[in-house]
């Protein structure tokens, strides 16, 4: 199985780089706009394992966000049925 | 009264860069005796008095700064001490890693000009709760220390920042040299000018300056001192410390 977690930043929480690329752009004519980064981590698991969701939040909760900062999505994706559960997680 | 040395240890976390100038430069100071402990040792050594976190981009801040070390075999100790009351000071990353394993609240995020910053600052005294500031004289009402850092803006959420200001866990302050923050003096955009601050009880005592980088005296300055001479005192004060074995770990190779 094979799983994406989507990562990002909470409403609110200031990104410099988003905020001079934002800016960049609209010194060239490109705008007015809004961007926000997205970090998609895929997951694969070379052995099944029925603990693997619970992994998988693990990951997303322990390392890839923290709860000031980020929201994540986990999408499972199964390749056999082309099927896309999606879990929306909030900290 | 013979003063007794006390056990410094100091978590050198794969990658940490500045474990080592911590130690050269706390072994300057009397009755101190700091040692390394690597972060992937399970346990710390009892007798521990007080614990240093250093700075350095440990786990080459991959993720997140401090995302992988708060992972560390040594954590669950860590926690214990953090619990016992132990004094821990995080410096830089150290910090870093402090808020990620949630013993301090907030986090540190990328500058508000998302570069670098090494420059040397002037840190307003706001509150003397923690043993690394509570003797340190209180005409003292600014420390000058270096800071090195890309992630440093200190975040909070608002209801976090009201219980820091509420229980004077806010430590230090980006401030001008008579100790007034003000916008200018904020080198990172830290919230309220954060530089450190403290938890609940106050042992744990997080800090993005560099106060081992002002103790030699090639340093050209030593207010780092400060810092570990209050320490010194605080733990001297404590009647039960006069009974625990002193200095007995040699340094870990």
């Amino acid at each position: 199985m094979k799983y994406q977690i989507v990562v990002q930043r909470k409403p609110g929480v200031f990104d410099p780089e988003m905020a001079t690329l934002q800016r960049h752009l609209q010194n060239q004519g490109i705008g007015p706009l809004h961007i926000q980064q997205t970090h998609i981590y895929e997951i694969q698991f070379t052995t099944p394992s029925p603990r693997q969701q619970q992994w998988v939040r693990e990951i997303a909760e322990n390392f890839l966000t923290h709860p000031e900062l980020h929201t994540y999505q986990i999408h499972s994706l199964d390749p056999s049925h082309g099927e896309n559960k999606t879990e929306h997680r909030h900290h | 009264m013979e003063k007794t040395k006390l056990n410094i240890a100091i978590i050198d976390y794969f990658g940490s860069n500045c474990a080592q100038d911590c130690l050269t430069a706390l072994q300057t100071i009397q009755n101190l005796h700091p040692f390394l402990i690597p972060g992937h040792q399970r346990a710390l050594p009892p007798h521990i008095h007080a614990i240093l976190l250093p700075g350095g981009f440990s786990y080459g801040d991959y993720i997140r700064p401090g995302a992988m070390a708060k992972t560390a075999p040594i954590t669950s100790s860590l926690y214990q001490h953090a619990q016992k009351g132990t004094p821990i000071l995080g410096i830089c990353n150290g910090f870093q890693i402090l808020c990620e394993l949630r013993l301090l609240p907030g986090t540190l995020q990328l500058n508000a000009k998302g570069r670098f910053i090494c420059q040397e600052v002037h840190l307003a005294i706001a509150q003397r709760r923690s043993p690394f500031l509570a003797h340190i004289p209180p005409k003292k009402r600014t420390l000058t220390l270096p800071i090195a850092h890309k992630y440093g803006q200190y975040f909070t959420s608002p209801s976090n920042l009201q219980q820091l200001i509420k229980q004077g866990q806010i430590a230090l302050l980006y401030s001008n040299p008579q100790a007034l923050p003000t916008p200018q003096t904020n080198p990172n955009g830290s919230l309220k000018n954060i530089a450190a601050i403290t938890n609940k009880q106050g042992n744990i005592l997080g800090m993005m300056p560099h106060p081992e980088r002002r103790i030699l005296p090639y340093h050209g300055q030593e207010d780092g001192k400060y810092l570990f001479q209050s320490l010194l005192q605080y733990l001297f004060s404590k009647k039960t410390l006069r009974q625990t074995p002193l200095g007995e770990y040699p340094p870990f190779s």
